[in-house]
């Protein structure tokens, strides 16, 4: 069974991104609020996939994910930036960090798992 | 009904999706007052850079999660918002027409009156 973090701070967001990860492909959610609770979390639980909000209050998307690259334990977790930008200058600002793959707000909660799938090319 | 909404994860998923709507309407509610009042503001051109960058950010985080609850024309109409709200000095009378559009959206059949979209609107049809 894989496992998905999702990073973000907006309630709503975690609580229909798990439910469509979960109801969708039966995969185990873990779940964090912010940036900081987000890198603890993949720490101790080593996900296989990391879905992340972009704009966060405290630690951005972008500054979570190169601290995640930076610890040995987290750097090969592949992470899918998620992101209510949709300006093509935030694109290719998202896509240069290195991520496995950008996903835009609002998402269809019935495709999500296979847009997340497709992004870390997990074979469906 | 339920047994068949089980073996359907759209049908699940539509129902807790409408439960997760109404759950978060009070955050919905608030997020679209503290835009009216910014747009308020704007029309009586005591909109501050704080309130505008709030306001902006508020836009954002509706329109990235309206169109997730079946309310794609929400997120349009606050994306436009929140590219309004990122210009210095925005127009007023195209921030009332927008953020009026947004709360007939989701709301169609609560009146405007009273909350501060009307005031609103009422002062831009008084100008």
């Amino acid at each position: 069974m894989k496992r998905v973090l999702i990073i973000d701070d907006e309630d709503d967001i975690r609580e229909v991104a798990s439910l469509s990860l979960e109801a969708t492909r039966d995969w185990e959610i873990l779940t964090a609020s912010n940036g900081k609770m987000g890198i603890e979390v993949a720490a101790e639980q080593k996900p296989d996939a990391i879905l992340m909000d972009v704009m966060m209050p405290e630690m951005d998307g972008p500054t979570t994910f190169k601290h995640l690259q930076l610890n040995p334990d987290t750097a090969g977790i592949p992470v899918v930036l998620l992101t209510a930008k949709v300006q093509g200058v935030d694109q290719r600002r998202f896509a240069g960090l290195g991520v496995a793959g950008i996903l835009f707000k609002p998402f269809d909660p019935l495709t999500l798992a296979a847009q997340l799938a497709n992004a870390v090319g997990w074979q469906e | 009904m339920a047994e068949s909404a089980n073996k359907n994860p759209g049908s699940r998923m539509a129902q807790t999706l409408a439960a997760l709507w109404q759950k978060n309407q009070p955050r919905v509610l608030e997020r679209l007052a503290a835009i009216e009042t910014a747009v308020e503001a704007a029309l009586d051109g005591t909109l501050t850079a704080e309130q505008r960058s709030l306001a902006e950010a508020t836009a954002h985080k509706l329109a990235g999660s309206l169109g997730m609850y079946g309310f794609a024309k929400g997120t349009e109409l606050a994306r436009a918002l929140e590219v309004h709200l990122a210009e210095d000095g925005p127009d007023p009378r195209i921030l009332i027409v927008l953020v009026s559009e947004l709360r007939g959206t989701l709301y169609p059949d609560a009146p405007a009156t009273g909350n501060a979209t009307g005031r609103a609107a009422d002062r831009a049809t008084d100008r």
